[in-house]
């Protein structure tokens, strides 16, 4: 490979403070949640590119832990925001500041 | 100024690009079919670098299943515009700002520790077997059991999660109450 | 200089060859079938005007799609009603990346080492056809949502739905038969076959993958999706045109490559018989072929063609239980996916990797 380490990190730094720059700045929940995800791509690049310069495949390993993470929050959080939806018929997140209900 | 190099180039452009329309698109459809090129993407870089496996996943798992999971929540709510926009208007100075001063001090500690811009080896060793089903599922299966494991756990967790919280429960109407309702 | 460009002419040899055959051969060929064996079925005598037993009716209608009038009802979302269609093709043209049409072979001496018949080698072998089949998904939503009709957007859901259920039940029954080859790549899973093929072992897993390959298709039994009598056509409702030509192309395609998989898991693929193989019958013959073709160039074709009949033979199985079960219901649907397919997978993968770690 003619480019680095240096040259995918970047990369992924780029991803990741797109991401939380789109995170802080959504006030719609799955907008949030979907910006969450690139975030986590950019970590998931990062893990597998360190993998690859020091020849061993435990970036992989925790690729797919973090994989399942994402999976798993992604699908609590989708249920959480519809029962939210159901409740509210609204899912800003500035809507939903009252824990009565 | 070979091949790979130019794929590369053009597939760290393609990233950065679709990362920012996912970041900042207004409706949610159109940020999750950003997020499913940004996903597609990745899964070239991983191919690039030589992790086959892990590209495959990517697009099964990432872009097949949970932005399908995105987009199946986002057509069933079918929220019309107004509820849907940005809080304000792209911050671009702060942003430009703040990645700037990192990226600053990010090129400072590379040009200080040179070992981090050598380039990537060229998998000499293990040529061929890195990155494919065989040598990761030693890995993963053999010295990351556990984790394994617990992913397994997690998601069985998560499943029965959803199911509680997704179940409908149906009040129980009572014919009194609800004719007072409809008159009222 | 011809040494050189050899490989790349190979490569550009078998990609024109293979989306030639599937989207200029197949699909026309499978609506004339369609229409004939649903005749044949429904003791009618289908189309007989257009050429000799009507052959040339998907000519026909092929002119027909293409000269019909743009139609672009009112208040669809533009950019995602014409995307729809483009992402119901894309997967089902990807599929056939990975599908081995005949052995390896040096093409009558003209490659030293034997070629695959295959237009990549990836490394992950069948399980980018799952990854694949699970983007296509997005087609189905994405017409049905952005069609401004409520029948659509049922009907976009539903087979949403139903195509991510059975995913799941068919790539369990793929793990089965990775067990049995110890190999996700797929011609090496048709050498591992010579003695015996893969449908002995793993019938449970034939058994789940079945109905899992008709419902990630949305064919009948499992075509709730775009029922005439329920849903007037479903997602595809507002699509009019090449628009619908093409999701009716995306369909015979994905149809055409999940049956050659098929085929190539549990039957053998270009095997000729279970422990008697092709060069075991060149040998019998007398004839000095083999299955590289090194000699003649027949020795590959041969078990080509016979794993295209395979193919043919699942396909017209498609066409046969369309027109003869009827459909599920929703529910029924969805409970067989994941209270019955889904359970009996994944005891299968159990009493089968139990057996093998046993025997």
């Amino acid at each position: 490979m003619s480019f680095s380490i240096a040259h995918i990190l970047f990369i992924c730094f780029g991803l990741f403070v797109l991401g939380a720059s789109g995170f802080l700045i959504r006030k719609n929940a799955i907008s949030m949640l979907i910006c969450l995800e690139l975030m986590l791509n950019a970590v998931n690049i990062s893990l597998v590119a360190f993998g690859r310069m020091h020849g061993n495949e435990s970036g992989h390993a925790l690729y797919f832990l973090v994989i399942t993470v994402a999976a798993c929050e992604t699908a609590i959080a989708l249920a959480i925001i519809l029962n939210l939806f159901r409740l509210r018929r609204s899912i800003r997140l500035d809507d939903a500041t009252v824990l009565k209900g | 100024m070979n091949l790979q190099e130019v794929v590369f180039y053009i597939l760290g452009a393609l990233l950065l690009i679709t990362g920012g329309l996912v970041a900042f698109r207004p409706k949610p459809i159109e940020s999750a079919l950003w997020l499913i090129v940004n996903f597609i993407c990745t899964s070239a870089l991983y191919v690039l670098l030589g992790a086959h496996f892990v590209a495959v996943i990517q697009i099964l798992v990432y872009a097949g299943a949970i932005v399908v999971l995105f987009t199946f929540v986002i057509m069933l709510l079918n929220l019309n515009p107004q509820e849907l926009g940005l809080t304000a208007a792209v911050p671009w100075t702060s942003i430009v700002l703040i990645s700037g001063t990192i990226g600053v001090i990010f090129l400072c500690l590379h040009v200080a520790t040179p070992e981090l811009l050598k380039d990537l080896p060229a998998l000499a060793e293990n040529a061929g077997t890195w990155g494919t089903l065989e040598s990761f599922s030693k890995v993963f299966l053999v010295k990351y059991v556990w984790s394994f494991e617990i992913a397994g756990v997690l998601l069985l967790m998560a499943v029965l999660v959803v199911g509680l919280l997704a179940h409908h429960h149906p009040k129980a109407v009572t014919a009194g109450k609800s004719l007072e309702k409809d008159i009222s | 200089m011809f040494e050189v460009l050899l490989p790349w002419l190979f490569l550009l040899g078998k990609i024109l060859l293979f989306f030639g055959i599937v989207f200029g051969g197949v699909a026309p060929v499978m609506i004339w079938v369609e229409r004939k064996v649903s005749a044949l079925i429904q003791d009618r005598v289908g189309p007989n005007r257009v050429g000799p037993f009507g052959l040339l009716q998907s000519l026909a209608d092929g002119i027909k799609l293409v000269l019909k009038e743009p139609l672009e009802p009112e208040g669809v979302v533009k950019p995602y009603y014409y995307l729809a269609p483009i992402l119901a093709v894309i997967p089902a043209a990807l599929s056939f990346a990975i599908i081995p049409f005949g052995p390896a072979t040096t093409l009558g001496g003209l490659f030293e080492t034997p070629q695959r018949l295959q237009i990549s080698n990836l490394n992950a072998g069948v399980l980018f056809l799952l990854a694949v089949s699970s983007l296509s998904v997005y087609g189905v939503a994405l017409a049905g949502w952005s069609s401004n009709n409520k029948f659509s957007v049922m009907g976009a859901l539903r087979a949403s739905a139903q195509m991510i259920s059975y995913e799941l039940a068919a790539g369990l029954a793929v793990v089965t038969v990775i067990l049995l080859s110890g190999t996700v790549d797929l011609v090496s899973m048709v050498e591992a076959q010579s003695s015996m093929w893969n449908i002995v072992p793993g019938f449970f897993a034939f058994l789940v993958f079945l109905p899992a390959i008709f419902a990630e298709t949305n064919r009948l039994p499992f075509d709730l999706a775009e029922s005439e009598a329920e849903l007037v056509v479903g997602y595809h409702t507002e699509y009019s045109g090449i628009k619908f030509g093409l999701f009716f192309l995306a369909e015979y395609a994905i149809m055409t490559s999940i049956s050659a998989v098929c085929v190539l898991m549990f039957f053998g693929g270009w095997e000729l018989w279970p422990g008697f193989s092709w060069n075991d019958l060149y040998a019998a013959l007398n004839l000095g072929w083999t299955t590289e073709g090194t000699t003649n160039i027949l020795g590959t074709i041969i078990p080509s063609v016979w794993f295209v009949t395979k193919v043919c033979a699942f396909l017209f199985l498609f066409v046969w239980v369309r027109w003869t079960l009827p459909r599920f219901r929703y529910d029924q649907l969805m409970s067989i996916g994941w209270k019955r397919l889904l359970p009996l997978a994944i005891l299968n993968i159990t009493i089968t990797a139990a057996l093998m770690a046993l025997v």
